[in-house]
């Protein structure tokens, strides 16, 4: 049996790389996917815990992390979407109206 | 003319209603009031705080369709309410009775322990007399100005209300409150209705200010919150603080917050920076009200605050306040004397005249004290009176420089007689109620060091050099120019208003003692309540002494 | 019937929703009204629950007095946006770019996001915890995003969006973390379990982090400039008050309930994140030009005062805490219904475009700068009251130094606020200015919200009630009880 801190330590992996994702690259759909991921690692480390208290608590949850995750992905791509019959790009680096 | 009449009787009518609807609302809720203290039998100090509130109502009502005029009459009328009610609490005043008079007293936020304190001891008496008196002269004196807007007459009100609050409320947060609420009427007075650079002023004026006070607001919590832990119970009222005892070191800071905020609002001398723009750019009746009675809360603050609650502080702090009073004097009369507008050298001599009453205030004895009290009242008296003077030639000329007047005493002899009259004063001649205040003081120090004294004296000098070099420059010499030909002496509108102050100048410099009459109980007691004595030997420099050491050497 | 607020709530979202199906365009006022009345209905409902306290579903949901004063600000905050987006919704302003579209979205969308915050304060759980701040905050993004034609407003939305998702799972990973640490999902059970260990530090540091996104804690305030100044006006002033408050009412729940007993120590996180809060947002704020992201920057700096209320768990602390949200909420509504208002009539949207407002409309000047003023914090306005209780909380925790520091921070901001008011009362009138007509429903919402700034302060009745109720029945109180 794999032991929980190995899979902990996968998750903080998989979280960081989701993290960096986000900051490094430019594409909004690509940033949207690296979210996506740090979301998944948050089901990892879940999962881990409730194998490692042996409760059921934690995989109920993740049930509604994944709906939560369904819903933003929803919003955040028709924003997208509607940005993108605007602006003809993705590229955040371009969204740059607003500043300081 | 019927309509007129109509209109100051429906005012006067109304008038009398509120005053008796809201003593009669104000009497019911004044439960808790303190047994021990005189009074009468209505909240009189509540009516006169608020009675301004009356004239701001009418102002804001009579704003359409009336001409400006009568929003300037609601609010002198109105003035004139509260100067009735003050003549009233004179009378009522009882001259022996120790402590505060007048009480009154109903929470106001009981989780902190907050409460509408109001309550007058001597000190406080004679600050608010002459504020109801400044506050008809300014707004009679500048009856035909430009600034008779209704807008600007709500102002007004406004501040009244906020200068009366500040010397009677006993509570530290409603102290605090009244405090505040004087700024933001300034504010508008200066930015609005004041000179060319006006935006540059108000500004400085009230970031300095504000400042200041949140210092104070800090302050005043972190001694609740002391009050709090000491006994259990939430207090602000400063008559419970008086209790109080506060650790030496937590005094030094506690003295540093409070101080800066009373000494900027003076203002002492490295703190001032920010008077003569606000004075020069202000409209006649904001340089007056600024002068007269605002800089006042300066030391009455620190009299009612900073000595009775850190002492010890006050013992470390007091040479370096002193230096700084003594400093502020002669700086400010130097500076006063290069000026080259009207107002800057009077704001410049305010400076000056401060740092008599600083002094006065810090040298812990009854001469020093009383001195600086009735140099408080000389000064709003003189000053205000200087600063409506050079209003009337101002509203004839249009111009501060001094170098376009020479001759003035032409064309408008009796101007030149009243001016000269409170320049006069100003300087300190004996028999005029300069001389009183700044000997008293000069006494005072000399008890604590005779070098302070004399360092002082030198003051009078300078005060006397730029003064009735100002005054020659401006008064007298031949006509210069077409304009000062032409000018129109004082109506009878402004001798009148000019008469009254000129009356209680004289009469405070002949015959001061009723004045010391009220004031002593107070003081006394005041001075005992922190073994004032004791303190004087501490700081005493003997001069005797000092030589007979040197002689034995 | 302890949630009848809640399903009243969602009950008139979805029944919106489906009249919006079949009513004609023009019979579509009857929308708004009826947000409207549904918002009113849970708010009376709300109101007359005071003294009712109890629980549903095994503890999962609970009512006490501070869940209650929390869902009565955040109904509030909905109706004063249903309000202040009136004009825009029906087609009604004189500038034409700043009317909206599909109203009966708007509301729905509004309505569900007004019923997540009520359920967040209620939870008791992370999980419902974490899904009534989803439910809270997705709808947000949608209305941030809302003129779809609009560059800068796709642009906040996007921005919004984002950062928002990314926030959201930095919050669920503390919150693992936690459900980690003490094997439950309970609040009341993870306050039991919860011991020091460095696992909990990181676990706090991602949650602060996370939940500092939605209360614009510096440095979690990238978004709140842009969004706040791209997204409809009636928009921005619900983020800047009902947004701000959710964040609040989670922090609350977490920090200052569950985590308060190991949480002493942990004051100092407080006190340093309110101080660079504070200082940040007031220092940034001096050079704006457009009133929105002016704005954004004075929210900021008023959540790093907001968050001084958590410094001590002793009884003066919530109440102030509470009592300060409100006064922010009144002042800030006041000021962002006159923004609304200018924007409206002219589509200025800039400082200098304030020139002489009070010589052309006096009264609504006023109304601003009584706003402005008790933001400022000048006596004996709310925010004065307010903020003299946080100084006295932080100073009794000890933290005389935070004190100083928002005392020279409220000269800063004084100094700000005046700006606008002196383009209103002192600069000369701008040369095209004209006395501009007030729709009533705009009128309505700037007097109460003016009343509410001025009379908080001076009449005691209000904090009075708020401490004497929440010490009536806290939720909290009773289960330390049953712990002891």
């Amino acid at each position: 049996m794999i032991p929980t801190q190995h899979v902990l330590i996968l998750s903080a992996v998989l979280f960081t790389t989701g993290v960096l994702g986000v900051m490094l690259r430019r594409n909004v759909i690509v940033i949207f996917m690296s979210i996506e991921l740090m979301l998944n690692a948050v089901n990892l480390s879940f999962v881990a815990f409730a194998r490692a208290l042996d409760s059921m608590t934690g995989i109920i949850f993740i049930f509604f992390i994944i709906v939560v995750a369904a819903a933003e992905a929803v919003v955040g791509l028709s924003i997208i979407l509607s940005i993108y019959r605007n602006q003809k790009t993705l590229n955040v680096d371009e969204f740059n109206w607003l500043k300081w | 003319m019927k309509k007129i009449f109509l209109h100051w009787g429906i005012i006067s009518g109304i008038t009398m209603f509120f005053i008796m609807i809201t003593s009669v609302c104000t009497a019911e809720t004044n439960l808790v009031t303190l047994p021990a203290s005189p009074g009468v039998g209505f909240p009189i100090l509540s009516l006169m705080v608020f009675s301004p509130l009356l004239g701001l109502l009418f102002a804001c009502l009579l704003r359409n369709g009336h001409g400006e005029r009568s929003a300037g009459v609601a609010t002198l009328l109105s003035s004139f309410v509260t100067f009735a009610l003050g003549i009233y609490l004179l009378l009522q005043f009882d001259l022996n009775h120790y402590g505060f008079q007048f009480v009154e007293q109903v929470p106001w936020i009981d989780i902190f322990g907050i409460q509408y304190y109001l309550g007058i001891d001597g000190i406080s008496l004679v600050l608010v007399l002459v504020a109801i008196l400044i506050l008809p002269s300014a707004l009679a004196a500048t009856w035909s100005t430009k600034e008779k807007s209704w807008q600007f007459q709500v102002q007004t009100m406004l501040l009244q209300i906020g200068i009366l609050g500040s010397f009677m409320a006993l509570d530290a947060i409603l102290f605090y409150t009244f405090f505040e609420i004087m700024l933001v009427p300034l504010y508008f007075m200066i930015g609005i209705w004041g000179g060319h650079n006006r935006i540059y002023a108000t500004t400085k004026f009230f970031i300095y200010t504000v400042f200041g006070s949140l210092l104070l607001l800090a302050s005043i919590i972190y001694t609740g919150i002391l009050y709090h832990e000491t006994f259990g119970v939430w207090s602000f009222s400063i008559i419970d603080w008086y209790d109080l005892p506060i650790p030496a070191s937590t005094q030094m800071w506690l003295f540093a917050g409070f101080c800066l905020a009373f000494a900027i609002k003076a203002p002492m001398f490295p703190f001032h920076t920010w008077l003569p723009d606000a004075h020069y750019e202000a409209p006649t009746l904001g340089s007056v009200e600024l002068a007269a009675m605002l800089l006042k809360l300066g030391p009455y603050g620190i009299i009612r605050f900073v000595i009775p609650l850190f002492p010890d502080a006050a013992h470390v702090y007091v040479p370096i306040l002193i230096i700084f009073g003594l400093i502020g004097i002669t700086y400010g009369g130097l500076v006063a004397m290069v000026q080259q507008k009207l107002k800057k050298l009077i704001a410049y001599s305010s400076v000056a005249h401060m740092g008599y009453i600083i002094i006065g205030v810090f040298v812990f004895n009854m001469q020093g004290l009383a001195g600086g009290l009735i140099q408080m009242i000389n000064h709003a008296l003189v000053t205000g009176a200087l600063f409506l003077c050079v209003g009337m030639l101002y509203q004839r000329t249009k111009t501060q420089e001094i170098v376009d007047y020479g001759g003035v005493a032409h064309s408008m002899p009796i101007f030149a007689c009243f001016f000269l009259f409170f320049s006069l004063a100003s300087i300190g001649l004996p028999g005029l109620n300069g001389f009183v205040g700044e000997l008293m003081i000069m006494l005072g120090a000399a008890r604590m060091n005779i070098f302070y004294a004399i360092a002082a004296a030198f003051g009078v000098v300078i005060a006397a050099v730029y003064m009735l070099w100002m005054y020659q420059r401006v008064i007298f010499g031949p006509i210069k120019n077409d304009m000062v030909r032409n000018l129109k002496d004082l109506n009878l509108r402004e001798q009148l208003v000019l008469i009254p102050l000129a009356v209680f100048t004289l009469v405070l410099g002949v015959y001061p003692q009723p004045f010391f009459d009220h004031v002593n109980t107070t003081l006394e007691g005041y001075l005992k309540q922190f073994n004032a004595e004791e303190f004087q030997q501490q700081h005493k420099f003997d001069l005797a002494a000092y030589w007979s050491l040197k002689q034995d050497k | 019937m302890l949630m009848l607020p809640e399903l009243i709530v969602i009950a008139a979202g979805f029944i919106i929703l489906l009249l919006d199906l079949f009513l004609a365009e023009e019979k579509k006022n009857i929308l708004g009204t009826l947000a409207f009345a549904g918002l009113l209905i849970a708010l009376g409902r709300t109101l007359f629950s005071f003294g009712q306290q109890g629980e549903l579903f095994g503890g999962r949901f609970v009512v006490d007095s501070v869940a209650i004063w929390f869902k009565i600000i955040f109904l509030l905050a909905g109706m004063t946006t249903v309000a202040l987006s009136w004009d825009r919704l029906t087609g009604k302003t004189t500038d034409i770019a700043s009317r909206m579209k599909h109203r009966g979205e708007f509301y729905t969308i509004l309505l569900f996001s007004t019923a997540g915050m009520m359920y967040l304060i209620s939870s008791r759980d992370l999980v419902t915890l974490y899904i009534s701040l989803e439910l809270s905050t997705i709808p947000l993004f949608v209305l941030v995003a809302w003129d779809r034609d609009n560059p800068l407003c796709g642009e906040a939305g996007l921005k919004y969006v984002i950062l928002g998702a990314l926030s959201s799972a930095v919050l669920l990973y503390g919150l693992g973390i936690l459900y980690g640490l003490s094997g439950s999902t309970d609040l009341a059970t993870i306050s039991q379990k919860i011991t020091h260990s460095p696992a909990l530090w990181l676990s706090v540091a991602m949650i602060t982090a996370g939940i500092g996104f939605k209360l614009t804690l510096v440095p979690f305030h990238m978004w709140a400039a842009d969004v706040y100044q791209g997204a409809p006006t009636p928009v921005t002033a619900h983020l800047s008050v009902a947004s701000k408050a959710a964040g609040m009412a989670f922090i609350f729940l977490l920090f200052y309930r569950v985590l308060g007993g190991a949480f002493q120590e942990w004051n100092i996180l407080f006190a340093v994140l309110a101080t660079i809060t504070m200082t940040l947002g007031n220092l940034v704020a001096i050079i704006q030009q457009n009133i929105k992201r002016f704005m954004a920057f004075s929210a900021i700096s008023q959540a790093g005062y907001l968050i001084m209320g958590f410094l001590g768990p002793f009884p003066e602390g919530l109440p102030s805490m509470l009592f300060y949200l409100y006064a922010y909420i009144f002042t800030n509504l006041v000021v962002f219904a006159v923004i609304i208002f200018y924007a409206n009539e002219t589509g200025r949207e800039n400082i200098d475009d304030y020139r002489g407002l009070s010589r052309t409309n006096p009264i609504i000047a006023g109304a601003m700068m009584l706003g402005l003023f008790s933001l400022a914090g000048i006596p004996p306005l709310s925010g004065f009251v307010g903020k003299f209780f946080l100084f006295s909380v932080a100073s009794k925790a000890g933290f005389h130094w935070l004190v100083g520091v928002a005392a020279i921070n409220s000269t800063i901001s004084l100094y700000y606020y005046l700006r606008i008011v002196r383009q209103m009362y002192i600069e000369p009138t701008m040369e095209d200015a004209t006395t501009l007509q007030i729709s009533p429903m705009l009128a309505g919402t700037i007097a109460i919200t003016t009343l509410g700034a001025v009379f908080f302060g001076i009449i005691p009745f209000f904090y009075e009630t708020i401490n004497q109720t929440v010490a009536a029945s806290d939720w909290w109180s009773v289960i330390t009880a049953t712990a002891r």
